[in-house]
């Protein structure tokens, strides 16, 4: 924090250092050669000589330097605003997600964090050095010829307002339409994109088409209406210099012939500051837009409230679960109750559409139930703290993720410190070690976006494997042989029901969620899930 | 065009008006009256104010129309149904349409414009100094060749980094879609994605930072350049004023003119880094919009026709592994057939081949005797109902899912299509969101099931294709929808493992596995 402080002071006052040393090119060179025409001992201009040679030079090597520090600075804030936003969509998830298109959300989050280090890099260092510029200039001419310098000071003051104020009022709403434009653009391709294959073999891909290519006329349009602003800010600070050019021009009937060239001139010496400014404020509608969008996202409220006051994760493991009622907006679920012990298997059999995943995901502590209990070793689960209960229950379901990364980065997302010979043994032990083995690259074979590059059955095997990796005690597990075929399907689940005990003591309990009565028929006990009907409404009964 | 005559009007101005304000800095020198001297610059500057804020809406519409048309361009090519082999990922193409797309901003909007200024002004400046002081055209016209030089040279250099600083980008952006896609798996496993996130921000800090030192290194050369000139322009004439070699009023008309000689020259090269990115841009474009197309063009047999495989073998680019080898499938008309096989034998590619998706390296599939390849990919598509593994949905109704692709289906037979999948308790009117959280995978499952029903009963289509079937659903809704689109008679090709379902097929086909290098 501290470091980037001292970089960013650093980078401003190079930056400022830059502009004067460009104003004072122009304005020593000016009074150079108003000075020459007097005709003095040349040693008399040697002054004015140096100067002019050294802001010749120093413009350029301070604007390198202020370049690099202020980019860092940038960068590393960058890296931070990323992270503090996947702070907060871990937070909100799954439940603040489900009303986002992802496509939207995607490229909102990728692109907004990139606009905010336009902030610094375009819209405060602009402004910054161009006023510190500004400042100087106007201060030495109030030194030279007062009344300059108060006809300077006023029209730069009209033009900051005016740039400031006046012309982001004027883009602010066309800026506002094409930015909503471009998210509905991203939100439809990315649907049309995940559903493109299917969309063409429906023969219906002229809906999509004209959508997105609505979207991209709507953007096109609403650009065409910035246009009309884009070079505004560049003719208002036109008009500024030639008004300041004139107005200096006519009181300077009486100063100081010497001093004519540097009065006139600097105007025309600010003209780069000035156009700093436009370009400050051309940048800043995109960045404001982003801060908004990654607050609202920051004020996104957590699913799950944790305790005001959390007690210690009870080292004991047995579940239990009473009258629980479960769904999103509404109950899904009629009330049920079941307890799992140590080292037990128990089925829970729902047919397909009852609410399968969204009872998964109570039992995570991933939404709140609408009513119920639930105790984790004996203690009640609104009392602990939702990740210390998912370091218990772990879940695998039936269109599980896998990463766009190798086989054994994403075994390691179940324990990021297990060894070779450990993500073998579990392969082994879902029966894929076999496959891997055959691959030319092994552990290291990518596995594509989505496991594209796996099958259906591969890809679940390797997510239980996964799941094996690492400490959970139950487990919860969707649909987990969906797509394996039968044999391997009922070996499969034969292994992992096995994984209940070592040596005959019992190390995890499974919770199998199916509709598969052959799968069901391996657990020890089994309950069964009924759909709430769907007339009926629970809010504020039970618990 | 448009942007070469505001070029000149603006080249014209910025001469015109170093004239005037030269004039008035050496009439004030002498104490002299201005007459309308002041009046003709508060003119200029006006004009010069007008043809600035030309500028800027012909260069910014021009910008927009071409990116859009690219848009469209782009996507008219992820769903054009003559496309073969894989379409492109959605967080690729985002990042191309939006990040990507300002790439062109630069280009099109400020490079290009700005190109055009940076030949029009210093030459018509160059001229104008020659007539006013030869020297001086001497100094700018040594140093401004340079600039080009070294943006060229530099150029070069940093070609490389600016490449891998897009793929950084795109690394990204992949990243960010995979942590956005896992978030519930991270927070099962407990695993925080920060410091992943840090690490890949931090490297792409990295890549962006060696490039933009080499970057700025070359503007940093070309701004002294430029400043350097300036200084040695006004040096050698003060001291030419001083010895009375040259006037006032000619004096200042130089000095003034000197820096915008090299002003455009200049902007084109800070701007040369965007056209750059914007060449890259246009390369990946390329990568995306370059593929094989299907050129097929005969009709699609409107009725159930045998299909064949016939030496069929297919490998995706960039694998080593075979994706299918078959040397002959025979499906008769009606025929219920399971292609039945190990994981990897390639039961999905026989599936897209089938939905000309992609086709054979070698070997051909034929419809009643016709190579796949010679029929028009739209019309064959029109006879297929293909239920996918995970079906996707689209925004809208119930019905707008269950109809969609299906021509003139009565309601009363959509109503029962829906209760035979078992869907007629869910209501129809609720808007479904493609990304849908609360639609269970059994219930895209049967929506799919339900749309392709109504394919095959209304005439449409006759060839019906089921990856997979018993993904999320119970096996006794399976065995009747199978039964019923038996009864309606339809070809029926499906990739199963449940013994139940593979039970209903007339005949299994089994996929021979390809041979693994072990």
């Amino acid at each position: 924090m501290k470091r980037r402080g001292l970089v960013l002071a650093g980078g401003v006052a190079l930056g400022i250092l830059a502009q004067i040393s460009a104003v004072g090119l122009l304005l020593a060179a000016a009074w150079l050669i108003v000075r020459a025409a007097q005709h003095p001992p040349v040693l008399y201009l040697m002054v004015a000589i140096v100067s002019v040679r050294f802001f010749g030079i120093s413009r350029s090597v301070f604007r390198y330097a202020e370049r690099l520090l202020t980019h860092d600075v940038a960068f590393s804030d960058a890296v931070d605003q990323r992270v503090a936003t996947y702070r907060d969509l871990d937070r909100i998830a799954p439940a603040g997600l489900s009303g986002w298109r992802r496509g939207d959300l995607m490229s909102r989050v990728v692109d907004d964090v990139t606009s905010t280090q336009d902030r610094l890099l375009r819209v405060s260092l602009n402004w910054w050095t161009g006023v510190a510029a500004t400042s100087a200039v106007v201060a030495v001419l109030v030194f030279l010829v007062p009344s300059a310098g108060f006809i300077l000071g006023v029209i730069a003051l009209l033009l900051g307002v005016a740039i400031r104020v006046v012309v982001p009022t004027l883009i602010k709403q066309s800026a506002d339409r094409a930015s909503s434009a471009r998210g509905e653009m991203a939100a439809e391709v990315s649907a049309t994109a995940l559903s493109a294959v299917e969309l063409v073999a429906l023969g219906e891909t002229e809906k999509p088409r004209r959508i997105a290519h609505e979207a991209a006329s709507h953007i096109s349009r609403g650009e065409h209406k910035e246009s009309w602003f884009a070079g505004l800010g560049s003719a208002l600070v036109l008009i500024a210099i030639g008004s300041a050019v004139v107005a200096i021009a006519g009181i300077t009937r009486s100063v100081d012939p010497v001093l004519v060239g540097v009065l006139l001139l600097a105007p025309m010496a600010l003209a780069e500051a000035w156009d700093g400014w436009v370009e400050a404020e051309r940048s800043r509608p995109q960045v404001t837009n982003a801060e908004q969008r990654l607050a609202a996202l920051a004020a996104t409220p957590k699913p799950v409230q944790d305790p005001d006051s959390m007690l210690e994760l009870p080292t004991s493991w047995d579940l239990a679960v009473t009258d629980l009622v479960c769904g999103w907006d509404t109950p899904l679920i009629a009330p049920c109750s079941f307890s799992v012990n140590p080292g037990e298997t128990l089925g829970i059999s729902a047919p397909s559409g009852t609410g399968k995943s969204t009872l998964a995901w109570t039992l995570l502590r991933l939404i709140e139930p609408h009513s119920g209990h639930m105790t984790l070793g004996g203690t009640d689960v609104a009392t602990l703290r939702a990740a210390d209960v998912r370091t218990r229950i772990g879940y695998v379901g039936q269109d599980e993720v896998v990463f766009d990364t190798s086989i054994k980065e994403n075994l390691r997302i179940g324990n990021p410190e297990a060894s070779d010979e450990d993500l073998w043994q579990s392969l082994s032990r879902v029966r894929l070690a076999e496959f891997v083995r055959g691959l030319p690259s092994g552990l290291d074979t990518q596995v594509g976006e989505g496991g594209s590059q796996l099958s259906g059955g591969e890809r679940q095997r390797l997510c239980i494997a996964r799941l094996l990796l690492s400490g959970h005690r139950i487990w919860v597990l969707d649909e987990p042989t969906e797509h394996l075929d039968e044999p391997t399907a009922l070996a499969l689940m034969d292994d992992v029901l096995a994984l209940t005990h070592d040596d005959d003591e019992p190390v995890r309990s499974i919770v199998v969620i199916s509709h598969s009565d052959v799968l069901l028929s391996k657990v020890e006990r089994r309950v069964t899930l009924r759909p709430l009907p769907h007339s009926t409404n629970l809010h504020g009964t039970g618990a | 065009m448009f942007s070469v005559v505001l070029g000149a009007a603006t080249a014209l101005l910025v001469i015109g008006i170093s004239w005037l304000v030269a004039e008035l800095v050496a009439l004030r020198f002498d104490r002299s009256t201005l007459s309308v001297l002041p009046l003709a610059v508060l003119a200029a500057y006006l004009i010069r104010a007008l043809v600035a804020w030309l500028h800027g809406i012909v260069s910014e519409r021009a910008s927009s129309n071409v990116k859009e048309d690219l848009r469209k361009e782009i996507v008219d090519d992820l769903v054009d149904p003559r496309r073969i082999g894989p379409r492109p990922s959605s967080s690729r193409l985002i990042t191309l349409l939006g990040p990507g797309m300002d790439a062109f901003d630069g280009y099109i909007g400020r490079f290009l414009p700005q190109l055009a200024l940076a030949v029009i002004v210093p030459v018509s400046i160059l001229v104008a100094v020659v007539f006013t002081d030869p020297l001086s055209a001497l100094i700018i016209a040594l140093t401004l060749p340079l600039i080009p030089l070294f943006m060229a040279l530099v150029g070069l250099l940093t070609n490389d980094k600016v490449q891998r600083r897009w793929a950084a980008m795109e690394r990204l952006g992949r990243h960010f879609a995979d942590v956005l896609d896992g978030l519930i798996v991270f927070k099962v496993f407990g695993r925080n994605q920060e410091k992943g996130l840090q690490e890949i921000g931090h490297r792409h800090r990295e890549e962006s930072m060696a490039a933009l030192r080499l970057a700025f290194l070359s503007t940093f050369v070309l701004e002294l350049l430029a400043t350097i000139s300036v200084a040695l322009v006004a040096v050698s004439i003060g001291l030419r004023v001083v010895d009375d070699k040259l006037a006032l009023a000619p004096a200042m008309f130089v000095l003034l003119l000197a820096p915008e000689a090299y002003l455009p020259v200049r902007r084109v090269g800070i701007l040369f880094h965007d056209s750059q990115e914007g060449a890259t841009a246009a390369a990946e474009l390329l990568d995306i919009l370059e593929h094989p197309r299907h050129t097929g063009t005969q009709a699609a047999p409107a009725d159930r026709a045998i299909i064949e495989f016939r030496d069929v073998a297919l490998t995706y680019p960039g694998r080593t592994q075979t994706a299918l080898k078959a040397d002959l499938i025979r499906i008769e008309p009606g025929e219920r057939v399971a292609l039945h096989g190990p994981s990897g034998c390639g039961k999905s590619t026989a599936l897209s081949l089938l939905l000309a998706f992609e086709q054979p390296d070698q070997g051909q599939v034929t419809v009643g005797g016709v190579d796949l390849a010679e029929i028009n990919p739209e019309d064959w598509r029109r006879r297929i109902a293909w239920v996918p593994q995970v079906p996707r949905l689209i925004s809208g109704t119930l019905i707008d899912n269950v109809t969609l692709g299906v021509e003139g289906a009565e309601p009363n037979e959509i109503v029962n299509v829906l209760s035979e999948v078992g869907l007629a308790e869910f209501d129809r009117d609720r808007q479904l969101l493609e990304h849908a959280a609360d639609v269970s995978a059994g219930e895209r499952r049967r929506i799919a099931l339900a749309r392709a029903l109504l394919r095959v009963q209304t005439g449409q289509a006759w060839l019906v294709l089921l990856d997979e079937p018993t993904a999320g659903l119970d096996a006794e809704r399976e065995q009747q929808v199978v039964q019923a689109l038996t009864q309606l008679g339809a070809t029926l090709v499906l990739v199963s493992h449940r013994p139940e379902t593979l039970a209903l097929v007339d005949r299994i086909v089994e996929l021979s596995s390809v041979e693994v290098t072990l």
